[in-house]
C-alpha cells in the first residue's frame, strides 16, 4: 500500500497512521499521524496523548538532541501498533499533534520511501 | 467613498453629523494626501468590534504551544530512587540486563524493555515501576529534535 507524504510538511515528508494505547487499558485507543525519523532513537508521542492515556513513567532517560545538550525527560509505558507491528515499549513526549516514529519501531518495519514520486509503502 | 482633508491644525477635528455621507459611507480623512483614518456608519464598526478578536488570532503567527512538564508521581519517584540506590548490586547481579523495581525491589528481570513490562502487569498488575536497562553508565538517547519536555528542576 502507498502513503502519500504529508505535503503540508516542508519539504514533504513520509507520515504513517499509527495507534496508541496503553498497556494497562487497550480498549482505550487513539489514532495519530506519526513522521517516519529515522535519527531518533526512542518513539516520542504528543504531550496530550501521554496525558490523556494517562500513560505510566517508567524511567528518567538522558536524550541528546542536535546540539548534543543532554536533557534528562521522562520515559513513559506505552503499546503501538504500526502496519503488523505491535510493540510495548517505552516513549518520550513532545509538544507536538503528532509523533515521531524512532527506530526502536522503524527497525521492525520494511518501507520504501519514495522521495520523487512523494509515497511511503510499507513492504510485507 | 468621501474624502475628507484634514487641516493642520491643533484643534480637535470634527466630524459635522448632519452630513450626509456620515452614518452612510465610509469617509477617508488624509493628511497631505496619505490616508490617517476612516469614519465608517456605525453598524460596520459593531461588525469590526465582533470580528476583531477572530482578527487577532489570524494575525498572530501561531505561537508553538509551551508544555509545562507533565506530573510526576510520588510513586514512581521512589521506585526511581531505589533503582539508583540498588545500581551497585543489580551491576553485580543483573549487568545489562533489563530491570523493574516494584515495591522498591527487584519484581522483574528480562532482556527487553517489553518482557520485563509484561511480567510486571502479570505479577503486580499495573502499579508503579521504575524500568531500565542496568549498565555501567545511563544510556544518552539521540532525538535530534529540537522541543523535547525536560524535567522541572
Amino acid at each position: 500500500m502507498k502513503i502519500e507524504y504529508n505535503r503540508s510538511a516542508e519539504p514533504p515528508a513520509p507520515f504513517l497512521d499509527i495507534t496508541v494505547f496503553d498497556p494497562a487499558h487497550p480498549s482505550e485507543r487513539r489514532i495519530i499521524p506519526a513522521k517516519v525519523d529515522s535519527a531518533a532513537d526512542i518513539t516520542a508521542l504528543p504531550a496530550s496523548l501521554v496525558q490523556a492515556l494517562a500513560l505510566t513513567q517508567t524511567h528518567w532517560l538522558k536524550v541528546a538532541g542536535y546540539d548534543s545538550q543532554e536533557a534528562q525527560i521522562a520515559v513513559y509505558d506505552a503499546a503501538i501498533e504500526v502496519a503488523h507491528v505491535r510493540a510495548h515499549i517505552e516513549v518520550i513526549a513532545i509538544p507536538e499533534d503528532y509523533a515521531l516514529l524512532g527506530r526502536d519501531i522503524l527497525n521492525q518495519l520494511r518501507l520504501l520511501l519514495d522521495g520523487p514520486a512523494h509515497t511511503l509503502e510499507i513492504l510485507e | 467613498m468621501t474624502r475628507q482633508t484634514l487641516r493642520e491644525v491643533n484643534a480637535p477635528y470634527t466630524v459635522d453629523p448632519d452630513d450626509e455621507s456620515v452614518g452612510r459611507e465610509t469617509i477617508i480623512i488624509r493628511k497631505n494626501g496619505e490616508p490617517v483614518a476612516a469614519i465608517v456608519p456605525y453598524a460596520e464598526y459593531q461588525e469590526w468590534l465582533a470580528l476583531k478578536p477572530q482578527l487577532a488570532s489570524v494575525r498572530q503567527p501561531s505561537e508553538p504551544p509551551v508544555y509545562a512538564p507533565l506530573p510526576v508521581d510520588p510513586e514512581f519517584e521512589k521506585q526511581w530512587a531505589a533503582f539508583q540506590r540498588l545500581r551497585p548490586e543489580l551491576l553485580q547481579n543483573y549487568p545489562s540486563q533489563w530491570v523493574a523495581i516494584v515495591n522498591e525491589q527487584v519484581g522483574a528481570v528480562g532482556p527487553n524493555f517489553d518482557a520485563v513490562a509484561e511480567a510486571v502487569y502479570t505479577k503486580y498488575g499495573n502499579v508503579p515501576r521504575c524500568i531500565g536497562q542496568v549498565r555501567e553508565q545511563q544510556r544518552v538517547y539521540h532525538f535530534p529534535y529540537r522541543k523535547v519536555i525536560r524535567r522541572e528542576n
